[in-house]
Order: structure tokens, then C-alpha cells, then sequence
């Protein structure tokens, strides 16, 4: 019953991503110049006839609606096709890209979580006192600087001058570990490398920092105040009344009750993470999808954006239908694909 | 009215209870003496706003913020419960003494079973808890195939069922006192009386003593033994359920007997005119007076004590023909 609902939203999710592929695959074509312009741009002395060979190669001379037919034809066969301006194939680079945002994006999140879950409940709890005055200061301050700026800072401080952590990339050349899933920090720990681990891990903590610090700050404050609406409710009162303690109190009826709301920010969260920040990226010299895309928008890099742009619809409707079922498991009442 | 401290399980005298809000102080208990006996079902009656919910809250020691008890004392079952450290109020809460709220649709945890949240109920005060125990618990409370209640969740009972089982968790501890707030306001009628019955037949069988907070004098009336008559956070009358009902004494009183709707055809109701007091205030004279249809100047010289005329206590001096040592001992009344 359950499994078929999951499997019945996954399968609605089909048409939204056509329909998504389909507006980018136009879109794109929309922005002046194309691939050959932007290859050509600078070039002098090229003739008409050649670049219309090149155009013919890409099959950009053709009508817009065959050449969508023929992307998609390619796209059921797995195909993703050429990146013009990285002469290598779509699948392989966001094969590549993917694993490293997703590895930032996690380690970002949990780094936020790791934070904002005491906090949030902290807060709650010593509604008004100091605790709860100064962290809210500090979370107005989290959600107000700029990731690229707070990385910046970052990197000055503690690779530049501080020295302790490294400046960019995602591993030390040499500590790369045997490739399993992409993920170099669970990579290593799977092949039992310790030396990459403590490598990779220290890549991670600066632009996770730089990440995380927004995403740590919104959900401290959507958990405080979900808190504070939950601790109003009878049925707090009522365990009280039957006697528990203060913290089980806490942690069982109102944390338990006041998940919903942090649950859909902390996915809204991950699914802006997943997408990659292109400036942090660029800055901590990480090889992840938001500068693939960003480069690929910048060269007309048509079948790149397009193969990013499915990858962002997976990613989105998964983190979307993981929410769906965390709710459902949160509060009995709604039936997955209802609305909370 | 000699009566021994023993058999005394609750015993309250002289609360005063305020909610320091912004616009100063709402002083929403101002000095009730209320005394229950083992067995007893007293009914505290009065219109909304009165203060009745905030007197038993203190009780439990859980006045929400911003409320605080600010003077008076309460024992429950001889123990002082504002000078309990918050480990022993937790251990009386749910064992000696069992609240029972208003709606149950909000105050049985929406993501936890109906299981769960007894079994809570028990595990925190140490006591044993097996399906056989919890099915028997629901059993008591009339809740048909309890073994599978226990697997639903609040939302899937009917709010009677849910009241049931809130019921089911503050009996569960076999405690001495029940705390009932309103606890049949958010129901049915039908439901109503079988909620009632349910309460009655514990009292009988277990001699639980019982406070039902009502705003309803007819149910008051159905239910209990004995009826104080609270009005802004005073108690402006008591006695028992006969003669407060066949012969009220505080224009109060009798304002809210006007109020029953009876069903014979063409009695009409009459309701008390005005709103009830604004407790920011402090009142001088009687807290009734700008409602109250036999008013006189005299009425506002004095602040009103209960005074005992025999068979009951009033707060009014029109029944002020006690001498003062009967006064006197009518204010300590409960002491002893
Ligand atoms: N949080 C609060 N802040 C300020 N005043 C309050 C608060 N809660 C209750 N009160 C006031 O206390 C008075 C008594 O309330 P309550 O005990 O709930 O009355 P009852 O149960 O008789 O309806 C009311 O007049 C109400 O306005
Ligand atoms: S004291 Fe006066 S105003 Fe108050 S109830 Fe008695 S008659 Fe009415
Ligand atoms: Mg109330």
C-alpha cells in the first residue's frame, strides 16, 4: 500500500521532468548565440561555409523540433550527449561533478544540523534568556552573509594564514581514494584508507562551513519557533500532568511534534545544496556541478546544461518524495503525496 | 463542621494566582479556600474566564508561563505541593493526583499510540506495564476491542473514545484526586453523560475524589456533592449540590440557575447581564456589583468576605448577620 504510493508519486515525477527537459532544451536556444558562435567568438578569418560545417556537426542546422526529438530518442538510450566545450561526454562529467556537490551538500547539511538541532531545541527551551537572545543574534547573522563572502573569509584565516586546513580542491594530489561510489570521504572509508579519509575530510571542512553556516541558521530558527508553538499545545501539557520528565517532555512531545516544519526546510535546504553553489565552488576549487552548469550556460553549452537541468529535476523530486514519506512517518494523520 | 486532616486530599486555602503580563498583573485567583474530601465530587462552577482552570493548574504546579501562585497554600493527600522540589511534584503528578483536560482531540499526542502514551503514564512512575495491564485499563473506561485501540493513533478514535482514553491514562496510577477541567465540553451530549457516568461509577467504585470544573451548572448539578460557585477568581458561594441548587444565595448564583435552559416550554432564560470582571483590576467592594441586580452602595465600602450562614458559605453581605467570631472562623473554615 505504502510502497505503491511511493512508487506511484515517483512515476508522476516522469512528466515534470520532460516537461522541465523539454523548456530548458528551448530555453537555451533562446539565448543568443549558440555553441559556434561562442567557440568562434574571437576567431577572425573563419568563412561562412566552415562555420556552417561545424553547425552541421552538432546538428544545430537543423529545425529546433527535430533536433528536441532527436535529443530525446538519445536521452531513453542513456545518451547524454557531447559537451562542445569540454570535448567530453555530458554523462561522464556530471558522473564526476555530481558526487563532489553531493559529498559538500551532505557534509554541509549534516554540519547545519549538527548545529541547529541543539540550538533550535536549546532556544526553545530558554525561550528569552540569554542563551536564546544571543543565538538568535548570531542565526540573523548566519542568514544575512553571503556564503561566498563567510568562505572567503574562511580561507583566509584558517588555510591562508592560520595555515591548518587546506585552501582548495577536494583532495591533496596522491590521497585520492580508489573511486566506489564518488563520495571520497565514504570512498575512503569503504576501501579502508585511512590516510585519504583525514585528507578528504579536511577538504571538506572549510566549504562546508561556508555552506552550511545559512542553512544551520534558518533551521535553528524554524525549529525554535515550531518549539515554541508546540509547547502551547494540550498534550504537553498532559504529559506533563502525567508526570514525565522535563526533558523526555521535550524531547518526545514537543521535538517528536515540531519536526514537520524543520523536516520541509532542511529538504528545501539540501535541494538548493544539491544544485551547487556556483561561487563557493569556484572559490574552494571544487569540481562540482554548479561551475560545470554555470560554465556550460556561459558556452552555450547546450546538451551540458540539459543533462545538469535532469539531474537537478532527479535530485529534486527524490529529496521531495523522501520529505513526503519522513512527514508521513511524523505525523500519522497525513497519507503520503498529501500536502502538510 | 469538624472533619479530620486525614481524609482531607486536597485542601487549598487562601490561592492567589497572577499572570504578570505586559499590562501588569491579571490576578486570575484571588484567594480560594477549597477543600475535597476522599470519595468527594466537588463541582466549581462558573462562567469562563473565572479562574477555574488556572486553580487546578496550580495544583499540578503547571501554571503556564506567565503564571505564577503568588500566595496561599495547597496540599494534596497532606503533601505541600508548592514546596515540593520538581522532582517530588513529578512524582505525584499522574500517581496521586490525575488531570483530565477539556478537548481530548488535542491533548492526546497526535504521533504516538494510544500504547505508547499509556504506557508512559506508567513506566515514568516505575510501575509494571504489559498488554494485559493496558487492556484492562481500557477495558475499565468501556472501550470496546481495546487490544487494537492500543495500536491506533488519537486521530483514528472518535473524541469520546479519545476522552476514554485520556481518562484510561489518568486512572492508570489509581490516583486519589482526579482533576477534571471541562471535561465533556468539547463532546456530544450523549457522550457527555456516558463521560459523566464513566467518572461517577470510578468515585463509587474506588472512592476517588473528583473536582469537575464546569461552566455548566446543570451538569454540576447531575454530578457532584457539593458546588463552589467561583465569580473573578473568587469563590462566591459553596455548599451542597440541594441546597446551593434549591435555594441559591449569591445573586451570582442565582443569575447562573436563571441560565439552565429548562425544557419546559415557555420558561424563558434569562442570562446575566454584562461580562465578567476584568481581573487587571483590582476590585474594591464585591467583584459582582457592576452585574449584580440587588446592588446597593454599601456593596463596594468592603471587599466581601465568604461568610458561613449555616449550611453554606456566601460572599455577600446581605447575608452578613454572622457576628464576627462566625465570620472569623468561617474565613479559617477548612483549617480544621
Ligand atoms: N497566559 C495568560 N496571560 C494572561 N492572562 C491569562 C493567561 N491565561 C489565563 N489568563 C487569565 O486568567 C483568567 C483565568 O483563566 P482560566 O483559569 O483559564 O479561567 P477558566 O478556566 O475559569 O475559564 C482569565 O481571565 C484569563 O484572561
Ligand atoms: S455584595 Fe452587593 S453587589 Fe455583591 S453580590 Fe451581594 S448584593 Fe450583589
Ligand atoms: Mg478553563
Amino acid at each position: 500500500m505504502r510502497g505503491v504510493k511511493i512508487l506511484e508519486r515517483a512515476l508522476a515525477a516522469i512528466p515534470i521532468m520532460l516537461g522541465v527537459c523539454i523548456v530548458v532544451f528551448i530555453f537555451m536556444r533562446l539565448i543568443p548565440g549558440d555553441p559556434v558562435d561562442i567557440m568562434l567568438g574571437e576567431a577572425s578569418n573563419v568563412t561562412q561555409e566552415e562555420i556552417d560545417a561545424l553547425r552541421a556537426q552538432f546538428n544545430l542546422d537543423e529545425p529546433i523540433h527535430v533536433q528536441l526529438t532527436t535529443y530525446l530518442t538519445r536521452v531513453l538510450k542513456g545518451d547524454l550527449g557531447y559537451s562542445i566545450s569540454r570535448s567530453a561526454n555530458v554523462r561522464d562529467l556530471l558522473l564526476e561533478a555530481l558526487p563532489a556537490t553531493v559529498e559538500l551538500a551532505l557534509s554541509s547539511i549534516t554540519l547545519a544540523l549538527l548545529v541547529a538541532v541543539p540550538l533550535g531545541i536549546m532556544t526553545a527551551v530558554r525561550h528569552r534568556s540569554a542563551v536564546d537572545r544571543t543565538s538568535m543574534a548570531a542565526s540573523f547573522l548566519g542568514i544575512s552573509m553571503p556564503a561566498f563572502w563567510l568562505g572567503i573569509v574562511l580561507i583566509l584565516i584558517f588555510a591562508v594564514r592560520l595555515k591548518w586546513l587546506p585552501t582548495s580542491g577536494r583532495a591533496t594530489y596522491g590521497f585520492v581514494p580508489t573511486h566506489v561510489t564518488g563520495l571520497y570521504v565514504l570512498d575512503s572509508i569503504l576501501t579502508g584508507d585511512v590516510p585519504a579519509l583525514k585528507d578528504s575530510l579536511r577538504h571538506l571542512v572549510l566549504p562546508s562551513i561556508a555552506l552550511g553556516a545559512a542553512p544551520a541558521a534558518v533551521i535553528t530558527r524554524v525549529i525554535r519557533s515550531s518549539m515554541l508553538e508546540v509547547m502551547r499545545k494540550d498534550y504537553v501539557t498532559f504529559a506533563r500532568a502525567k508526570g514525565v520528565a522535563e526533558w523526555a517532555v521535550i524531547l518526545k512531545h514537543v521535538f517528536r511534534n515540531a519536526l514537520i516544519p524543520a523536516v520541509t526546510v532542511t529538504g528545501l535546504e539540501i535541494g538548493s545544496l544539491l544544485g551547487g553553489n556556483m561561487v563557493v565552488e569556484t572559490i574552494f576549487g571544487w569540481p562540482g556541478m554548479g561551475r560545470l552548469v554555470v560554465d556550460g550556460i556561459f558556452s552555450r553549452d547546450y546538451s551540458l546544461v540539459q543533462g545538469a537541468v535532469m539531474v537537478y529535476g532527479f535530485t529534486f523530486v527524490a529529496v521531495n518524495l523522501i520529505a513526503d514519506i519522513l512527514y508521513t512517518w511524523l505525523n500519522p494523520k497525513l497519507v503520503i503525496g498529501e500536502k502538510v | 463542621m469538624a472533619r479530620s486532616r486525614k481524609e482531607e486530599v486536597l485542601l487549598i486555602q487562601g490561592l492567589e494566582v497572577s499572570y504578570q503580563t505586559d499590562r501588569g498583573p491579571v490576578r486570575a485567583v484571588r484567594g480560594v479556600d477549597l477543600s475535597v474530601r476522599e470519595g468527594e465530587i466537588l463541582g466549581l462552577v462558573g462562567e469562563s474566564g473565572c479562574g477555574k482552570s488556572a486553580t487546578l493548574l496550580s495544583v499540578m504546579g503547571l501554571l503556564p508561563f506567565p503564571g505564577k501562585v503568588v500566595a496561599g497554600s495547597i496540599r494534596v493527600c497532606g503533601a505541600d505541593v508548592l514546596a515540593l522540589s520538581k522532582k517530588e511534584l513529578r512524582s505525584l503528578r499522574g500517581s496521586t493526583v490525575a488531570m483530565v483536560f477539556q478537548d481530548p482531540m488535542s491533548t492526546l499526542n497526535p504521533a504516538h499510540k494510544i500504547g505508547a502514551q499509556m504506557k508512559e503514564a506508567l513506566t515514568v512512575h516505575g510501575l509494571p506495564c504489559t498488554q494485559d495491564i493496558l487492556v484492562r485499563l481500557l477495558q475499565e473506561v468501556g472501550i470496546p476491542s481495546p487490544e487494537a485501540v492500543l495500536g491506533y493513533y488519537p486521530h483514528q478514535l472518535s473524541g469520546g473514545m479519545q476522552q476514554r482514553v485520556m481518562i484510561a491514562i489518568a486512572l492508570s496510577c489509581r490516583p486519589k484526586l482526579i482533576l477534571a477541567d471541562e471535561p465533556t465540553t468539547a463532546l456530544d451530549v450523549t457522550i457527555e453523560a456516558q463521560i459523566l457516568d464513566l467518572l461517577r461509577q470510578i468515585n463509587r467504585e474506588r472512592g476517588t475524589a473528583i473536582v469537575l470544573v464546569t461552566h455548566n451548572l446543570a451538569v454540576a448539578s447531575q454530578f457532584c456533592h457539593r458546588i463552589a460557585v467561583m465569580y473573578a477568581g473568587q469563590i462566591v458561594e459553596e455548599g451542597t449540590v440541594d441546597e446551593v441548587l434549591a435555594n441559591p444565595l449569591h445573586p451570582y448564583t442565582q443569575g447562573l440557575i436563571g441560565c439552565i435552559p429548562r425544557f419546559k416550554k415557555g420558561v424563558p432564560l434569562t442570562p446575566i447581564p454584562g461580562q465578567v470582571a476584568d481581573l487587571s483590576e483590582n476590585l474594591h467592594g464585591c467583584a459582582f456589583y457592576p452585574r449584580c441586580p440587588k446592588r446597593e452602595p454599601a456593596c463596594l465600602k468592603t471587599p466581601q468576605d465568604l461568610l458561613d450562614t449555616g449550611d453554606r458559605l456566601v460572599r455577600c453581605h446581605k447575608y452578613g448577620y454572622l457576628d464576627y467570631a462566625e465570620t472569623a472562623a468561617a474565613r479559617d473554615w477548612g483549617n480544621e
